[in-house]
């Protein structure tokens, strides 16, 4: 099987109406908390080449999946860590 | 890590509250982190390949493949010479034995099949056998008689065990003749199952026998490394009454032990059967779960698309309705305006 290289990207849909398409990087999940993340891309660039990923709390409790909010600064900082984690080379 | 990566079904369209959390991430960074997700997401999707993989391997239902019969012409002729020897009632017997090469091995496997004897069958079988009634009862050939099954099923079994198919004894056995037994196959039936059911009508007329015969799937026959001696019939009752004419008895599982070591073959064959068909039972159960799992994720899109579209259209009609208001509020403003400058003209007596 070929690897999967291309990013998956969804739509998302902003308060005033507005779409925009945003690729995935990932998805994960804590395992105390069962809380579910996806960090998305808009392929935002600065001059040294930083790329600026966003980072949403995938609300499933109403059964249709929702982006929402990281609001906790201690849940932001796992985030962070997970990032970190992930960011570390082989 | 107190994470797991998670390759979940995430909806392609998503309501967002623009409050999402954003962070630079150094480009070697970015790198990694995509680079490891990409891993995970290939690691997943050979995963559901080697599943689906597996599922084409899968039978398609949960009937096993039906052994191929190795035809020995030789064996058969041999076989068949005997069989013309035998007493009334060891052929029909024999013919519902069957050896056959498996397409599971190399190991040979006794193909059983039920064989469905009238009392009169029961009662020539045991007489043929020369078995003493002191251990068994045979039944009354009286179309009013009760029939017990318990009691047939241990003549049956007690006749079985006193078989020979050595030539000699046969001829020394041979007791009544053909003619006396007034029973013919009726019914037979070998769709499904690896068994087949025939019951014999006891009063049938010696012409209408010959038109009821069926004929019989040709068995193949191989005598080398069987013992006879050890038959245990398995015996049901097929129909509840108590009219001779109409009752059948069905022998319709009864195990056979040809030798130690063959009847620990067939036992291991038997074994790995029946996890093959619970391996392919738990794995149609799983595709049955995928596929549910596909369809609710189908399901779950489109309901978000609709939310998506019911909320756009609420949107503009909010939006129409405070465009509306403002320019209600413009005209009745308008309005205002003009009442009071024409009121401050009339006041000023202009």
């Amino acid at each position: 099987m070929d690897n999967v290289t291309e990013n998956k990207t969804m739509t998302i849909v902003k308060e005033d109406g507005s779409r925009e398409e945003v690729s995935v990087v990932l998805a994960f999940e804590f395992k105390d908390t069962g809380k579910e993340y996806v960090v998305y891309t808009k392929n935002e660039k600065d001059e040294n080449e930083n790329v600026t990923v966003y980072v949403s709390n995938v609300d499933r409790s109403t059964g249709e999946p929702k982006l929402l909010g990281v609001d906790e600064e201690s849940e932001w900082n796992r985030v962070k860590d997970v990032l970190r984690e992930l960011s570390k080379a082989e | 890590m107190n994470f797991d990566l998670k390759y979940n079904d995430l909806a392609s369209e998503f309501l967002l509250c623009d409050k999402s959390r954003k962070i630079k991430l150094r480009k070697a960074s970015f790198s990694s982190v995509v680079s490891k997700w990409t891993e995970f997401v290939n690691e997943q999707a050979a995963n559901v390949t080697a599943v689906n993989d597996s599922f084409q391997e899968a039978p398609q239902s949960d009937v096993l493949p039906i052994p191929t019969i190795n035809v020995d012409e030789t064996e058969t002729k041999k076989v068949e010479e005997q069989i013309t020897k035998l007493p009334i009632g060891i052929p029909s017997l024999a013919d519902k034995i069957v050896l056959v090469d498996t397409n599971w091995g190399d190991t040979i496997f006794i193909k059983r099949r039920a064989l469905a004897l009238n009392k009169t069958m029961y009662t020539n079988m045991i007489k043929n056998t020369g078995a003493s009634e002191e251990n068994y009862t045979v039944p009354e050939i009286n179309n009013d008689i009760d029939i017990d099954e318990e009691e047939i099923k241990q003549a049956v079994k007690d006749a079985f065990e006193q078989i020979s198919f050595n030539k000699a004894d046969v001829e020394e056995e041979v007791m009544i003749s053909p003619e006396e037994v007034s029973s013919t196959v009726t019914d037979t039936d070998t769709t499904d199952n690896n068994y087949m059911d025939i019951s014999f009508d006891i009063n049938t007329p010696k012409e209408e026998q010959e038109e009821n015969e069926v004929a019989v799937e040709e068995p193949i026959f191989k005598f080398e490394n069987i013992n006879f001696d050890k038959i245990n019939p398995g015996f049901t009752n097929n129909e509840s009454t108590n009219d001779v004419e109409e009752s059948k008895f069905i022998i319709s599982d009864y195990s056979m032990n040809i030798d130690d070591n063959s009847s620990e073959e067939l036992k291991d064959l038997l074994e790995a059967a029946k996890e093959l068909k619970n391996q392919a039972l738990e794995q149609e159960r799983k595709t049955n779960d995928a596929h549910k799992l596909a369809m609710e994720k189908q399901a779950r899109k489109e309901q978000a698309k609709a939310d998506f579209i019911a909320y756009k259209n609420a949107m503009e009609e909010e939006l129409n309705r405070k465009k509306k208001e403002e320019e209600e509020a413009l005209e009745q403003a308008r309005q205002d305006e003009e009442f009071t400058s024409a009121l401050v003209n009339i006041m000023n007596g202009n």
